[in-house]
């Protein structure tokens, strides 16, 4: 094959793949499925890690919270999920309760932090 | 003189490229969706999401707001994804409090009267933030969430720990049909096959395994005690119109072929799905 042909035919690869990105990506993109934790809205996110932190309350077990907070990873760490969650709870008006679970496990995952680093 | 070549390999190189970039933008990188709603997680975490939910149902006893979580995910049927959750959890010997809750939840799908007694909470019992003062001093302001002093934690209140999938409770006699009626009234939401255990003393008998086959195959088991609310010795199965079903109570127990959805009459001419109860007893 000719070097002009060669080049001819990846230029034309090249074209091809451009237009099938545009056709998977905008023109017929997959549909809104097998998501993620980690893609959830802002308030069902918040109301999520309300809920764990209403399960820590009972239990005082912050590994199964970090368990269920680790799904926000690598966008947010479990602390910065829960302090989201406290800045979304102040917007949308969440219960005194809620707040405070939140602000309870908050501070108590804070302070495991700082005692696991030297 | 040279032969005269055409332009197909150009065709060919846009074909190509089409069908990588197809591929590359359906499967390999596809559109990263933002902002979506519960109902489109994948089935991994659809567990975990149902899982906090039964958890913080535990905690919380609102048995409104549970539902109305555990709806978001649009399920076609809550009450079965929850209680063969609940299944898998205890078959594979996880976390039976977490089991407790995704059943008592599916329960409360089909009976959303259903309510609970919470598990003791010690919410803003246990933490004193500290907040440094904007001057600079080295002082520090303790703030009291709660007007109570806290000093210490409520201890936790213990967990009767659930019924586990074990072995059939019973080394005895074989559990036999005592009882089989057709439930109309009231009618159910869903027909299902609802199953009693009881010991020859009466006694309602947890962790009993019941098999289930369907005629045209198929097979499932569940146990007994996911519904302690109803009693020790209930369990459950949902049915399908148009299948015939046949179940056995523990290894040995009597072999009960023939079920399906019985037909109720609401009036002069309509009718409606009904349920089965089956009692099952020691001799």
């Amino acid at each position: 094959m000719k070097k002009s042909r060669l080049v001819g035919f990846v230029i034309f690869i090249l074209i091809g793949f451009v237009v099938g990105l545009i056709y998977g990506w905008v023109i017929n993109p997959s549909g809104v499925k097998n998501t993620t934790l980690a893609s959830l809205r802002a308030d069902f996110k918040a109301d999520y890690v309300v809920m764990v932190s209403e399960i820590y309350s009972s239990n005082h077990d912050l590994e199964t919270a970090k368990k269920y907070l680790v799904v926000f990873k690598p966008g947010r760490t479990p602390i910065q999920a829960v302090q989201d969650a406290l800045l979304v709870g102040q917007q949308f008006g969440f219960s005194e309760r809620e707040m405070r679970a939140l602000a309870d496990l908050e501070i108590d995952m804070t302070s495991a932090a700082k005692a696991e680093t030297p | 003189m040279k032969p005269k070549q055409g332009q197909w390999h150009l065709l060919t190189g846009t074909i190509m490229g089409i069908l990588l970039g197809v591929v590359f933008s359906l499967w390999i990188l596809p559109v990263q969706y933002i902002d979506t709603e519960p109902n489109t997680l994948r089935t991994s975490d659809r567990e975990r999401y149902r899982e906090v939910v039964a958890n913080a149902f535990l905690v919380e006893a609102d048995t409104n707001r549970a539902l109305a979580r555990i709806a978001l995910l649009q399920d076609a049927n809550s009450s079965s994804a929850l209680i063969s959750q609940a299944q898998v959890l205890l078959a594979s010997n996880g976390n039976a409090q977490t089991a407790r809750g995704l059943a008592l939840l599916g329960a409360a799908v089909n009976q959303p009267s259903l309510r609970i007694t919470p598990l003791p909470s010690a919410i803003g019992m246990g933490s004193t933030p500290t907040l440094q003062t904007p001057t600079g001093s080295q002082e520090a302001i303790t703030v009291m969430p709660t007007l109570t002093p806290a000093a210490t934690r409520t201890p936790f209140a213990t967990f009767t720990p659930r019924p586990t999938a074990l072995p059939s409770p019973t080394l005895g006699a074989a559990f036999v049909l005592a009882k089989q009626e057709d439930i109309c009234d009231p009618l159910p939401k869903v027909p299902l096959i609802e199953i009693e255990v009881k010991d020859a003393s009466g006694k309602p008998i947890a962790g009993v395994k019941i098999q289930l086959s369907q005629v045209n195959g198929g097979s499932e088991t569940f146990y007994t005690g996911l519904y302690p609310e109803v009693n020790e010795g209930y369990a459950n199965y949902v049915m399908t119109s148009g299948m015939e079903y046949a179940l056995r109570v523990g290894e040995a127990g009597q072999l009960v072929s023939g079920l399906k959805i019985p037909v109720c009459k609401t009036g002069s001419s309509s009718s409606a799905p009904g349920s089965i109860y089956l009692l099952f007893q020691q001799p």
